[in-house]
C-alpha cells in the first residue's frame, strides 16, 4: 500500500482524501465528534419528524396508492442522494488510489499541456475577468493555452479581447458569426493541441490557486472528464443571488458528488468543464451533428457532451477541491429565462440519455437516472394536487404537504452544514424549496411545451 | 481495486437506502397506529401538567423549588389527619373546558374553576379513593382517613380527561370514569372526538391514575314514550313500539334494559380488560323521576344490581351530601359545575364531619348548614331560610347530622310572613324526616315519608309567632318518641316511623300562597338523650 493511501470506507468519516499526509489529523477531535453527533442526531430528528407528519397526513397505502408510493419515492431518492454525496470521499479516494495500472499516483507536478476554451457571446463584462485568471495559474506559460471564440457578439466583446491580447500575447482569438456554443466548444478541440480542454463560460474564471487540484484526476486514465465547483461571484448581491448560492453549493456538492461517486457525473456545468482531449475527439462529431425533433440541438451543449461520453463508458466525476467562479442571474425575469432554458435542455437531454444509459451503467440508470426523471415528471402534478386540487376540494389547507417539503430540506440543510460549517447561505436553501415547490416545477411543463424553441436564451 | 470499492460503494448505498425506505413505511405504519404520544393534545397535557405543579406550587404557598421536588412533596399543608372517616363524598364532574368564551351551564365546569375546585379540596387535606376502598368502606370492611372522598367523571369524554389528567398528577389524585361503552370502545382511533376512543382508555387505565366502569351501552339518550312524539329517559322509560302501536311489557323494558347493561359490562371486561364493579345511571336517573312507569323505579336498580356490585346516581337537593356505611348499592354524587365556588364545595365537603348530638350553634358563621333548595342567608348572628319565587318551601339542613339518633333540640325562632316554620328531627333528607311546624295558629307533628305525608298532627294554639315574636321551639325525639315544643313545654307529641331510626335537624319555610317568606334562627342547642348519639 503506498504512502499517502486512505483506508477505504473506515475512514469515510476522515475529513479529506487529498494528499500530502500532513492533512491527516492525530488524535481524538473531541468538539468534531461533538458535532458529528449533533449532526447525527438532528438529522434522526428530522428524519422522525418526516415520518411522523407522513404517518399523519398519508392515505393508507391502499386507498391512494399512487400518492403514498410517490411520497416515499421521493424522500427515499433524497436520502440516496445524501448518502451517495456521503461516498463521494472515499470513491475520489480510491480513484487516486487506483492501482490497477502499474503506476503510482503521487506525482507532486503533474503537468500536462492545457487549453482554456472560451465561447463568449455579448460578454464583454465578465470576459476580461475571465481571461486574467487563466493567466494567473502559477503553471508553465508553455503548457498553457487560452483561446477566446467570439461567437458573433453585438457587444464590445471582441475590443475588451483584442485589449487583452495586447497583454497576453499568447491569447488566441477566434472571432466567427454566432454559430452557438456547440461549434464554439468544438473549435478549441479541434484546433488544440493540448492533453486537457477546459471548457469556460465567459463569465466564468478559474480560482488560480485550486487549478492544479482540477486537473489531478486525469492522471488516472480512466477519468475522461472532471466537473468543478461552481461559487456564484455574485452572491451577496441580493436575495436571488444568495438563494442561488446556496443552490449552488448543494447542486454541486451533493448532487453532482452523488454522480461522481459512481463516476457518472450527467452534466458537466459550464461553469468549468476540464476534458481528456483523446476522450473527447471520438464523439466530437456525433455531439456536433445531433438533432431531437428535426432540429439541431442548440441547449445543453454541455449536457450532450457528457452524455456522449458516458454512452462510450467514459468514468465523468466531479472535484470540489476545484473552484471556479460564476455569476449568476440577479433579477427574477434573468433567473426564470435560465430556469427555463435549463429545463428544456434537461428534458432533451433526458430523453436522448435514456435511451442508452441503462446499457451502460444499469446500476446507475435503475437506481438514479430513470428515478430522478420519474420524479421530474411526477412532481408537477404531484405538486398541483397537493397545492390546488386537494385544497379546492376538500378545502384543506397544504400546511401539511409543505411542513413536508421544508422538513426533506432541512435534511439536506443538515448534511449542507456538516460539510462546510462557514458557508452562511444555507438559510436561503429553504427558500429555494419553497420556490421550486411553488413555481419551478411547473416551469418542467412550460419547457416543455417550449420546447421548439432554439434560441440561446439570452442572459 | 477501483472497480471493487465502487461495487463495495453500490452494496452499501443499496442497503443504506433499503432500509431507509423500510424504516419510513414501517415507521409510517407504527406510527400511524400507536400516534397517542405523538397528539398535540398530548403534548398540551404534559404542558399543563408543568403549569398545573406551579400553580399549586404558589397556591399551596411552597416555595419554586416544590416544582421540581418529586410529586409526593407537593403534598398538602394538612396531613389527612389520624380521624376516620364515617362518610365518603363522592364528586361528580362531566366535561371541563378550556374555552374562555364558553357560557356556564349545569353541567360542565370552567378548566379554572375545576382547578380551583381541585387545589382546594388538596390544600384542605382531601385525598381521593379508588373505587374498591370506597365500596369495602361502605361495605363497612375497612376505615378510611377522615378526608377521603371519590372522584368521578360521567360519559367518557374527551373533555373530561385531557384537561383533568395533568390536575390529577400534579395533586396525586385518582378519578373514576364512567364510559358510554358503544360510544368508546371499538369506535375510530383519532384526535378530535367527543367520546375517548378504546386506545385512549386503554392509555387512561394504564398510567394509574383512572378507574372505569360503565355508563350504559348505548342508554345515555331518549325513547319516544308515546306515539305523540314525547320522549324519556332510556333506562327508566318504557318504549312507545310504533310498529305495534303500544308501549313495551315490562318484560320487554327489563330485557332491553338488561341487555344494555351487560353489553356495557362486556365491553368493558372484554376489550379493555378489567373488572367492571361500578355502574352510574345516565342523567342521575334510577327511575326516581318517573315518567310513564313508576314501577321502573325499583326495576332499574334491580336490574343494574344484577350485573353490578355498586351504582352511583346524583344527590337530589336536601340530601346529605355524603355517603355513609348503609344502602350500600345506591352511592350519591355531588354534581358541580361553574356556579358551585370552591369555596361552597369545600365548605359541603368540610361539615360532612360527623357532628357530635351534643351542639351549639349561633349563627355567626356556616358551620354546616347547607341550603337544600329556597332562599338561604346566615348574617347578623341568624340564618334565615326562605321561600323563594321558584319554590313555595325553603329547607336547610345540618351536615354532619345525619347519625343521630336520640336528641333534644331547642331553638330560637321567628317567623316572617305567614308560612309554616318548621324544625325537623330525624332528617333523611328532603322526602324523608319528621317535623314540627310552627305556624301562627297552630303546631304540628309531620310525618313524611318517600315525599307523601304520613301523618299529620294539628294542635290549635296561639303561637303568638306573628308580628315577629321571637319564640322558643324544640323536639325531643328519643327511640320512638317525639315531641314537639314551644317555649320550653312539649305541645304534641307523636311516634316515629320505623323507618327513620336515625337522622339529622333542619329547619323549613313553607307558604303556598305568599312567597318572601322566612324563619329565622338566632340560636340552636342540641344535646343527646341518654347515652350518647
Amino acid at each position: 500500500m503506498q504512502e499517502g493511501e486512505i483506508r477505504f470506507i473506515n475512514e469515510t468519516v476522515a475529513k479529506t482524501w487529498s494528499w500530502p499526509l500532513s492533512n491527516w489529523k492525530i488524535g481524538i477531535d473531541w468538539r468534531s465528534i461533538f458535532y458529528k453527533s449533533a449532526i447525527i442526531a438532528a438529522s434522526g430528528f428530522f428524519l422522525f419528524s418526516i415520518i411522523l407528519l407522513k404517518s399523519k397526513t398519508t392515505a393508507e397505502f391502499y386507498s391512494e396508492p399512487v400518492f403514498f408510493s410517490y411520497a416515499i419515492f421521493v424522500t427515499a431518492f433524497l436520502i440516496s442522494r445524501i448518502f451517495s454525496a456521503m461516498l463521494y470521499e472515499s470513491s475520489m479516494a480510491s480513484l487516486m488510489q487506483d492501482t490497477d495500472s502499474a503506476r503510482s499516483f503521487y506525482l507532486e507536478n503533474y503537468e500536462p499541456k492545457v487549453a482554456f476554451v472560451i465561447p463568449c457571446f455579448n460578454e464583454e463584462k465578465d470576459i476580461a475577468d475571465s481571461i486574467i485568471n487563466c493567466y494567473k495559474i502559477n503553471y508553465p506559460q508553455d503548457k498553457l493555452e487560452v483561446m477566446a471564440v467570439n461567437d458573433g457578439s453585438a457587444d464590445k466583446t471582441l475590443s475588451v479581447l483584442k485589449e487583452l491580447q495586447k497583454v497576453y500575447p499568447t491569447l488566441k482569438i477566434i472571432d466567427w458569426p454566432n454559430q452557438g456554443k456547440r461549434w464554439a466548444m468544438a473549435a478549441g478541440f479541434e484546433t488544440s493541441t493540448a492533453d486537457i480542454i477546459i471548457q469556460l463560460d465567459s463569465d466564468s474564471s478559474v480560482d488560480p490557486a485550486t487549478f492544479r487540484e482540477w486537473i489531478d484526476p486525469f492522471q488516472n486514465p480512466r477519468v475522461a472528464a472532471v466537473c468543478a465547483h461552481g461559487v456564484p461571484k455574485n452572491a451577496d448581491k441580493n436575495i436571488i443571488t444568495r438563494m442561488q448560492t446556496a443552490y449552488y453549493f448543494m447542486s454541486f456538492r451533493i448532487l453532482k458528488a452523488a454522480e461522481s461517486t459512481f463516476n457518472t457525473v450527467f452534466c458537466l456545468s459550464g461553469c468549468g468543464a476540464a476534458y481528456r482531449r483523446t476522450a473527447v475527439m471520438p464523439v466530437l462529431y456525433h455531439w456536433l451533428s445531433e438533432s431531437f425533433l428535426g432540429r439541431p440541438t442548440t441547449y445543453g451543449d454541455d449536457r450532450a457532451l457528457t452524455s456522449w461520453l458516458l454512452k462510450r463508458g467514459e468514468s465523468i466525476i466531479y472535484n470540489n477541491k476545484a473552484i471556479t467562479y460564476t455569476v449568476v442571474p440577479e433579477n427574477w425575469k434573468q433567473f426564470m429565462k435560465q430556469q427555463l432554458r435549463w429545463k428544456k435542455s434537461w428534458i432533451i437531454n433526458a430523453i436522448i440519455t435514456s435511451r442508452f444509459i441503462w446499457k451502460v451503467q444499469p446500476f446507475v440508470s435503475f437506481f438514479y437516472y430513470f428515478p430522478l426523471v420519474l420524479i421530474s415528471f411526477l412532481t408537477p402534478f404531484m405538486t398541483f394536487h397537493a397545492l390546488i386540487y386537494t385544497p379546492l376540494t376538500k378545502g384543506v389547507l397544504p400546511f401539511f404537504h409543505i411542513a413536508g417539503v421544508i422538513l426533506v430540506t432541512a435534511l439536506l440543510v443538515i448534511y449542507y452544514r456538516f460539510l462546510d460549517k462557514n458557508n452562511k447561505y444555507w438559510p436561503y436553501l429553504f427558500l429555494w424549496s419553497l420556490l421550486n415547490l411553488f413555481f419551478m416545477s411547473f416551469i418542467l411543463i412550460w419547457a416543455a411545451f417550449k420546447i421548439q424553441d432554439r434560441g440561446w436564451g439570452t442572459r | 481495486m477501483h472497480n471493487f470499492n465502487l461495487k463495495m460503494i453500490k452494496m452499501i448505498l443499496v442497503i443504506l437506502v433499503s432500509s431507509a425506505v423500510v424504516n419510513m413505511v414501517g415507521g409510517i405504519s407504527i406510527l400511524k397506529n400507536n400516534d397517542y404520544y405523538f397528539r398535540p393534545s398530548y403534548f398540551v397535557m404534559q404542558w399543563d401538567y408543568w403549569k398545573n405543579r406551579a400553580a399549586y406550587a404558589k397556591y399551596a404557598g411552597g416555595s419554586v423549588f416544590n416544582l421540581f421536588s418529586s410529586k409526593k412533596e407537593v403534598s398538602p399543608l394538612i396531613s389527612s389527619g389520624d380521624q376516620e372517616a364515617v362518610s365518603i363524598p363522592v364528586l361528580l364532574y362531566h366535561g371541563v373546558i378550556k374555552d374562555s368564551a364558553w357560557q356556564p351551564d349545569e353541567v360542565n365546569i370552567r378548566m379554572e374553576d375545576f382547578r380551583a375546585h381541585m387545589f382546594a379540596l388538596k390544600k384542605a387535606g382531601w385525598q381521593t379513593i379508588s373505587l374498591e376502598d370506597y365500596s369495602d368502606f361502605i361495605q363497612g370492611k375497612i376505615s378510611l382517613p377522615e378526608k377521603s372522598f371519590l372522584l368521578t367523571f360521567d360519559d367518557g369524554r374527551t373533555d373530561s380527561y385531557y384537561p383533568v389528567d395533568p390536575v390529577l398528577r400534579t395533586l396525586d389524585y385518582s378519578a373514576v370514569m364512567f364510559v358510554i361503552t358503544s360510544r368508546s370502545i371499538s369506535e375510530e382511533k383519532g384526535m378530535g372526538h367527543f367520546h375517548l376512543s378504546q386506545d385512549e382508555l386503554e392509555h387512561m387505565l394504564a398510567s394509574g391514575r383512572w378507574e372505569m366502569g360503565s355508563h350504559t351501552y348505548d342508554g345515555h339518550g331518549f325513547v319516544p314514550t308515546g306515539a305523540d312524539g314525547a320522549e324519556g329517559h332510556f333506562l327508566s322509560s318504557r318504549t312507545w313500539l310504533a310498529a305495534e302501536n303500544r308501549l313495551e311489557t315490562e318484560e320487554e323494558y327489563k330485557t332491553r334494559i338488561n341487555q344494555d347493561i351487560l353489553a356495557s359490562k362486556n365491553d368493558l371486561e372484554k376489550k379493555l380488560g378489567i373488572k367492571a364493579v361500578s355502574f352510574a345511571y345516565p342523567f342521575g336517573d334510577f327511575g326516581e323521576t318517573v315518567e310513564n312507569f313508576p314501577e321502573s323505579r325499583g326495576s332499574v336498580i334491580d336490574e343494574a344490581h344484577k350485573v353490578f356490585d355498586l351504582s352511583f346516581c346524583q344527590t337530589a337537593s336536601g340530601d346529605f351530601p355524603a355517603n355513609y356505611r348503609e344502602k350500600s348499592f345506591l352511592a350519591k354524587r355531588v354534581n358541580t359545575n361553574s356556579f358551585l365556588s370552591a369555596e361552597n364545595l369545600l365548605h359541603i365537603f368540610e361539615s360532612n364531619k360527623d357532628k357530635p348530638a351534643l351542639y351549639e350553634d349561633y349563627f355567626s358563621k356556616n358551620s354546616g348548614w347547607i341550603s337544600g333548595w329556597g332562599a338561604f342567608k346566615m348574617e347578623n348572628g341568624a340564618m334565615t331560610i326562605g321561600n323563594s319565587p321558584n319554590d313555595e318551601s325553603g329547607l336547610a339542613f345540618l351536615n354532619g347530622s345525619y347519625l343521630w339518633k336520640d336528641y333534644s333540640v331547642f331553638a330560637k325562632m321567628k317567623l316572617v310572613g305567614n308560612g309554616k316554620a318548621s324544625l325537623a328531627a330525624r332528617y333523611h333528607d328532603g322526602n324523608n324526616y319528621m317535623s314540627c311546624d310552627y305556624s301562627n295558629s297552630s303546631v304540628s307533628l309531620t310525618e313524611k315519608i318517600n315525599k307523601l305525608l304520613v301523618s299529620e298532627n294539628v294542635v290549635l294554639t296561639d303561637t303568638r309567632l306573628s308580628g315577629g315574636r321571637e319564640a322558643q321551639v324544640g323536639v325531643e325525639i328519643s327511640g320512638e318518641k317525639i315531641s314537639c315544643l314551644l317555649d320550653g313545654k312539649a305541645v304534641v307529641s307523636g311516634t316515629v316511623n320505623e323507618n327513620l331510626s336515625k337522622g339529622g335537624i333542619s329547619f323549613k319555610i313553607w307558604n303556598p300562597v305568599e312567597r318572601d317568606n322566612a324563619v329565622v334562627v338566632s340560636q340552636l342547642k342540641v344535646a343527646p338523650i341518654g347515652e350518647g348519639e
